[in-house]
C-alpha cells in the first residue's frame, strides 16, 4: 500500500524533471494537453524555437550561475512577448529542465488565419530582435560578443494517421534543425574571421596588477590578450572559445605568448608576470630552449608564472605531468579558475602549483554568501598545505576585498584595485589609489 | 535603560540577554541518520533558543516539511535511501519551498561537495564534526538572512 507521502515524493520527483527552476517554465511534455486542445479548434499550430548561441561558452567562461541568469532573463523577455507580440493563447515551454532551448507554440487566431512559414519567420525575427536588444545587448552586454540568439520554426498540423505526441516531437525537431542551420552558417564565418586575426597577428596585450591584499602593493601582472577592438573577438574568452571550435588553439595561444613577451615594458619589469597558457601548449619545446622566445626577450624564467586552467582538460594526470616538467625548468605555476570546476583542487594537490587562482564567480558577493566563504576557506587550507599563494580574481568592491583579507587570502586582482591596461599606465609599483 | 515607550513587558527580556529569546523561536528541522549527531545538534540548537524537529532520513524530512515549512533545514548528505542531494532537489522542486533555506552538513567536507551544495541551492555547508559555537553562529547567520 502506498502512503500519501509516497505520492507526494513521487509528485515532487516528477515536478523536478518537468518544471524548470531558473525560468519557471514547464518542459514541453507538460504542455502537450494544452497543444491538443489548441488543435481541437484549429488546423495548424506554429512552433517557434529560440536557441542561445554560445551557451556552452557562457557557462564555461562565466559559470553556471550566470547562465541561469541569462536563461531567466530570456524567459522574462519571452513572457513579455507572449503577452504582446505573440498571438493570444500562445504557450511557452522549455525543451527540457535546465535546458537552453525555448519553444513558443503559436495558435491561429481570428486576425491571423494562416500560421505559415512566412508568418512564423517574421514573428520569430521580431522576437529575436527583442531578445538581442534586451538580453544580449543590455543585461549581459559584457558577453554580448559571445551571446546571441537564433530562431527556427515549423508548422504543426494534426493528422489522423499519426500519434499526436509524435507530430509535436517532429515539429519541434524541425524547428530546431532550422535554427541550427543558421547557427552553422554563423560559425563558419566566425571561424574565418578568427583565422584572419591570427594571420594578421591582430592581438594586443593588456596587463592587470595582482595586488597584495595587506600592503596593496603590486605583486605582479597578469597578461590579458585582446582581439581587435569592437569585434566579437575583443575578449580573450571569446577568442579562445572559438579557436577551440575551429581548431586553431595552438596558433592563437602561441601568438598571445609572443605578443606578451615581446612587450618592451615586460622586459624592463622585474616582478612576476602571469601568463595564460593552454594545457596543450605546455608541451611546446620552446619553453626549454635557451635561445627561445623567453631568453630572446631578456626575461628570466623564474619571473614567469604560467597560468593553466583546469577547464576542458580531460586528463588531469597528463596536466600534472606537463606542469611538473615546467616546474623543473624554473617556471612558477598557477592553477586558474578554481571554484568553477570540480577538478581544480584535486589537480592542485598533485601539481603543487605556486599560486591558486580563485575564480571571480566564487569571489562575487563573498562577503554575504556563507557557502562561498566555506568553499574559499577550503581553498585557503589547501593552499597552506601546498605552500601556495591564493589569488582572488575579479574583486570589484571594498566589501569583497575586506572579506577576502579577513579570510586570509594573500593576493587579489580586479577592478577594485585596477582594471587591465597598458603596462606603462601603471607606472610605479604602488597600486592605484581608490 | 532604554526608553521602552510603555512596553514594560519587554523588561524581563532585556535583563535576560536581550530580546533574542522572542526573536529566535525559529523552527529548524535537523535531518541525519546518525542518532548521536541528531541529538547533539538538537541540544545545541534548542540551547540557542530554537524549536527543533528531527528526521532520520530524506523522505521523513519531506513529510515533515509538507506539514509545515521550516525556517531552516539542516540536511546531512550521506543517508541511506534518499540521500541529502535528492532531498534537497525535491525540496527545491516544490514551488512553496523554493526559498526555504537549506544548510548541508556533512562529514564529507570535500570542496566538490561544497560546490555541488551551492549549485543545488543550499545556502551554507557546515562540515562535521562541528564545534558547538560554530554551528550556533552559522545557523544564526542564515536565519538573519546574512547567508
Amino acid at each position: 500500500m502506498k502512503r500519501p507521502e509516497d505520492y507526494r515524493t513521487g509528485y515532487l520527483k516528477m515536478r523536478s524533471v518537468l518544471h524548470d527552476r531558473a525560468t519557471s517554465l514547464p518542459a514541453f511534455p507538460m504542455v502537450l494537453d494544452e497543444l491538443r486542445r489548441m488543435l481541437d479548434q484549429r488546423r495548424f499550430i506554429g512552433v517557434l524555437h529560440f536557441g542561445i548561441d554560445g551557451i556552452e561558452m557562457v557557462e564555461s567562461l562565466y559559470g553556471w550561475q550566470v547562465l541561469d541568469q541569462v536563461l531567466r532573463r530570456t524567459a522574462e523577455v519571452l513572457r513579455d512577448q507572449c503577452a504582446s507580440t505573440l498571438p493570444e493563447g500562445s504557450v511557452l515551454a522549455l525543451d527540457r529542465v535546465a535546458g537552453d532551448e525555448f519553444l513558443a507554440f503559436v495558435p491561429e487566431t481570428f486576425e491571423q488565419h494562416e500560421v505559415d512559414g512566412g508568418f512564423l519567420a517574421d514573428l520569430g525575427d521580431r522576437i529575436l530582435e527583442r531578445l538581442r536588444s534586451e538580453v544580449a545587448d543590455s543585461d549581459f552586454d559584457d558577453m554580448a560578443a559571445t551571446l546571441d540568439f537564433q530562431r527556427g520554426y515549423a508548422v504543426l498540423s494534426l493528422s489522423p494517421y499519426h500519434r499526436f505526441e509524435r507530430r509535436v516531437y517532429t515539429a519541434v525537431a524541425e524547428s530546431r534543425s532550422r535554427e541550427q542551420r543558421v547557427r552553422e552558417r554563423r560559425e563558419r564565418s566566425n571561424g574565418e574571421e578568427l583565422r584572419r586575426i591570427i594571420d594578421d597577428s591582430a592581438v594586443r596585450m593588456l596587463f592587470q596588477p595582482v595586488v597584495d591584499l595587506e600592503t596593496e602593493e603590486i605583486h605582479g601582472y597578469e597578461a590579458l590578450a585582446r582581439g581587435p577592438q569592437d569585434s566579437m573577438f575583443e575578449m580573450p574568452s571569446t577568442m579562445f572559445a572559438w579557436s577551440g571550435r575551429v581548431g586553431v588553439d595552438a596558433a592563437l595561444d602561441r601568438l598571445c605568448r609572443e605578443v606578451a613577451l615581446g612587450e618592451p615594458a615586460v622586459a624592463s619589469y622585474d616582478g612576476k608576470l602571469f601568463l595564460n597558457v593552454l594545457p596543450e601548449s605546455l608541451d611546446d619545446p620552446e619553453w626549454a630552449l635557451d635561445d627561445g622566445l623567453i631568453s630572446r626577450n631578456g626575461i628570466d624564467r623564474s619571473r614567469l608564472v604560467l597560468e593553466v586552467s583546469d577547464r576542458g582538460t580531460e586528463d588531469p594526470a597528463r596536466l600534472v605531468e606537463r606542469m611538473e616538467r615546467l616546474k623543473e625548468l624554473g617556471f612558477a605555476l598557477a592553477l586558474d579558475d578554481i571554484g568553477t570546476g570540480y577538478a581544480g583542487l584535486a589537480a592542485a594537490e598533485k601539481v603543487r602549483p605556486d599560486y591558486l587562482k580563485a575564480d571571480a564567480s566564487l569571489v562575487r558577493g563573498i562577503e554575504s554568501n556563507a557557502i562561498k566563504q566555506e568553499i574559499f576557506a577550503s581553498l585557503i587550507q589547501v593552499a597552506e598545505r601546498l605552500d601556495a599563494q591564493v589569488v582572488a580574481e575579479g574583486v570589484e568592491s571594498a566589501a569583497e576585498a575586506d572579506a577576502l583579507r579577513a579570510m586570509g587570502a594573500g593576493l587579489a586582482q580586479g577592478y577594485h584595485f585596477a582594471g587591465p591596461g597598458p603596462m606603462a599606465s601603471f607606472g610605479g609599483k604602488k597600486s592605484r589609489d581608490h | 535603560m532604554k526608553n521602552l515607550h510603555g512596553n514594560f513587558w519587554l523588561i524581563p527580556y532585556l535583563y535576560e540577554g536581550g530580546m533574542s529569546e522572542t526573536e529566535s523561536k525559529a523552527r529548524i528541522l535537523v535531518v541525519d541518520d546518525d542518532s548521536e549527531i541528531r541529538e547533539l545538534t538538537r541540544l545545541v540548537l534548542t540551547g540557542s533558543g530554537y524549536d527543533v524537529d528531527l528526521a532520520t532520513h530524506g523522505s521523513e524530512a519531506l513529510d515533515r516539511i509538507a506539514l509545515m515549512p521550516y525556517d531552516l533545514v539542516l540536511l546531512d548528505i550521506n543517508m541511506p535511501g534518499m540521500d541529502g542531494w535528492e532531498t534537497l532537489r525535491l525540496i527545491r522542486a516544490d514551488v512553496d519551498l523554493d526559498h526555504m533555506p537549506v544548510v548541508m552538513f556533512s562529514v564529507k567536507g570535500q570542496v566538490v561537495d561544497k560546490m555541488q551544495a551551492m549549485q543545488e541551492g543550499a545556502v551554507d555547508y557546515i562540515p562535521k564534526p562541528f564545534e558547538v559555537d560554530v554551528l550556533a553562529s552559522r545557523v544564526g547567520r542564515v536565519l538573519e538572512g546574512q547567508a
